[in-house]
């Protein structure tokens, strides 16, 4: 969370920089046309104007994202910036989808049509799809050192809680093998009429995009295992931004190189007007392909060689994809009550109380042992809780305290250390207000209740 | 071999399929035994749905042209029957019958049966 500031200016950046209007694969926003008919003026128009609304939005929100940096904002930056990284992923959608409708409208209008009855495939091609790729071994190979930050939690005898991070790893890696098959397979944009042609440029193309694939697999796994790492050494935060802007600029590389590899192919085998384009009609609503009449779950995506997504009207990817939007909307509304609601401490007679979400405790006064009012910054490592700009709680493993439960505002660096005994662990218990005055005030009330129990 | 269908064609695409995965046999485009590509392959790249080309293997498997095996894939089977059978006899004269009644001429209606028939034995000793 601490980073939150950075990854939101690296996201609005990379979008506004890559932009997503391209003429690539016969395609722009997902839109098929002819190399002659993109390089049309009304098209490059619509381009012209997709980068302006996009360049727009991307100033707008990086102005907004500053705001937050101002001293009115303390103790709403998390929520401030985690608002705006959300709003902004749905509005950088709308100049794309504008032009996805502007460009269809275009192409009826000026009866762009490539519709064609004609099919043909090679049976000698067909039968060899998927042989000159690297084998699928390989790929589960590499999957298998996704399990390495597992196996080093065992082997240094972490708790769960860091033990269950990196399970997770290669259980959502696990797509990344399974989707292989599917990423390497790909209709041939031609059939030549010596089928040996076909097939060289066939071979050719799967070694690409496989060897793309390893590649890009392996920055997978060795940033994750690199992160994990980092997080049980207890990284300074700008080493877990290199480190992410370092695989960033890998995977683009690596996905530079190869549609640029297959581009120079396709062009060493064919001239462009040789190609065969292809315009599956196709129904998107908002992003998500919605078909009545298509019997299949798993349909290839619109955009050229991007894999498989859901037909959202089949019932399964009915249920799949109303799981996964309750889970998004969940964690974003999870992620907002983090970082909107305060936590509170409330003493009573013979207790003392902390209230937060998930993280709330209580304690009878009885097993305090010893009460202190200190000046201190807190260094350490976030172990299960919520850690943002403004404020930090859950379980923490700190310098000078080791395990802790930590309810803390970062602005103010004075809080009350609470001793508890020897059955609780953790048993340090820190908490402190936003100002000086205010934990001081309650300092006051703790000791008193404690000392009248 | 190459296997081209037709959209918009009347008839159905599978029956396409199955007719030309017929006439590649039957000229020697395809040999006994020669494996087919795999019936979610092939709708793939000809960009149709793959319960098509499952029924044209379906009604090839029950005509006898191909067999299809879970662990070996689709072939060409590759030990036809010495004999045909009566009932291929039969739909064989019905067809033969056909182009009779629908011509004047069954000298020249014979001649180009020959001839097809000669093309398509030629094709199978070149290949």
């Amino acid at each position: 969370m601490m980073n939150l500031f950075f990854i939101g200016l690296i996201i609005i950046l990379t979008i506004t920089i890559i932009g997503g209007a391209q003429y690539q694969n016969f395609q722009i926003a997902g839109v098929v046309l002819a190399p002659e008919h993109a390089a049309d003026p009304a098209v490059s128009h619509l381009q012209k104007r997709f980068r302006q609304q996009q360049m727009g939005l991307g100033a707008v929100f990086i102005g907004l994202f500053l705001i937050s940096g101002l001293d009115f904002m303390r103790g709403w930056r998390d929520f401030w910036q985690i608002l705006l990284l959300f709003a902004y992923i749905i509005v950088a959608f709308i100049p794309f989808y504008r032009l996805n409708q502007h460009l269809n409208e275009l192409k009826k209008a000026k009866g762009w049509v490539y519709q064609s009855n004609k099919r043909q495939a090679d049976l000698s091609v067909t039968r060899e799809k998927g042989k000159a790729a690297p084998a699928k071994r390989w790929v589960w190979l590499i999957w298998l050192l996704t399990w390495i930050p597992l196996i080093i939690s065992f082997l240094s005898d972490q708790s769960w809680e860091v033990r269950l991070p990196a399970l997770i790893i290669p259980i959502v890696l696990v797509v990344l093998p399974l989707t292989y098959p599917m990423a390497i397979r790909s209709r041939t944009p031609f059939t030549a009429e010596d089928s040996e042609v076909t097939k060289t440029y066939m071979r050719r193309f799967e070694r690409i995009h496989g060897l793309g694939y390893v590649a890009l697999m392996l920055c997978v796994s060795l940033f994750f295992i690199g992160l994990f790492l980092m997080m049980l050494q207890n990284p300074s935060s700008s080493l877990t931004i290199v480190w992410t802007l370092l695989f960033l600029a890998a995977l683009t590389a690596i996905m530079v190189i190869t549609f640029r590899q297959s581009r120079t192919l396709l062009k060493e085998f064919t001239q462009p007007e040789d190609w065969q384009i292809n315009d599956t009609p196709t129904k998107f609503v908002w992003g998500v392909y919605y078909n009545q009449e298509d019997p299949r779950l798993f349909v290839p995506k619109q955009v050229y060689g991007m894999g498989t997504t859901i037909n959202a009207a089949h019932p399964a990817g009915k249920v799949i994809l109303g799981v996964t939007g309750i889970f998004i909307v969940g964690l974003i509304v999870w992620v907002l009550i983090m970082t909107l609601i305060n936590f509170q401490i409330n003493i009573t007679a013979d207790t003392v109380a902390v209230q937060a979400p998930m993280y709330g405790f209580e304690v009878p006064l009885a097993d305090i042992e010893r009460i202190e009012l200190t000046q201190s910054g807190l260094d350490g490592n976030r172990t299960n809780g919520y850690g943002g700009q403004d404020k930090s709680y859950g379980y923490f493993t700190l310098e000078n305290y080791g395990s802790t439960r930590l309810f803390v505002y970062t602005e103010n660096d004075w809080h009350i250390d609470i001793l508890l005994d020897a059955s609780y662990d953790p048993q340090w218990l820190i908490y402190n207000e936003q100002t000086l005055e205010e934990t001081e005030a309650v300092y006051q009330e703790l000791v008193e209740a404690w000392e009248n129990q | 071999m190459k296997i081209s269908i037709d959209l918009a064609a009347e008839t159905p695409i599978y029956q396409q399929i199955r007719d030309q995965i017929i006439l590649g046999v039957g000229r020697g485009e395809l040999a006994y035994g020669e494996n087919l590509p795999s019936a979610r392959q092939l709708a793939e790249d000809l960009g149709i749905n793959p319960m098509t080309v499952n029924k044209a293997y379906q009604t090839l498997k029950q005509e006898g042209i191909i067999v299809v095996d879970r662990r070996t894939g689709t072939k060409v089977r590759n030990n036809p029957e010495h004999m045909l059978e009566s009932e291929y006899l039969q739909r064989l004269e019905i067809m033969l019958a056909e182009g009779l009644a629908k011509t004047t001429d069954p000298q020249q209606f014979q001649l180009i049966v020959k001839e097809l028939l000669e093309k398509l034995v030629e094709g199978r000793e070149h290949s």
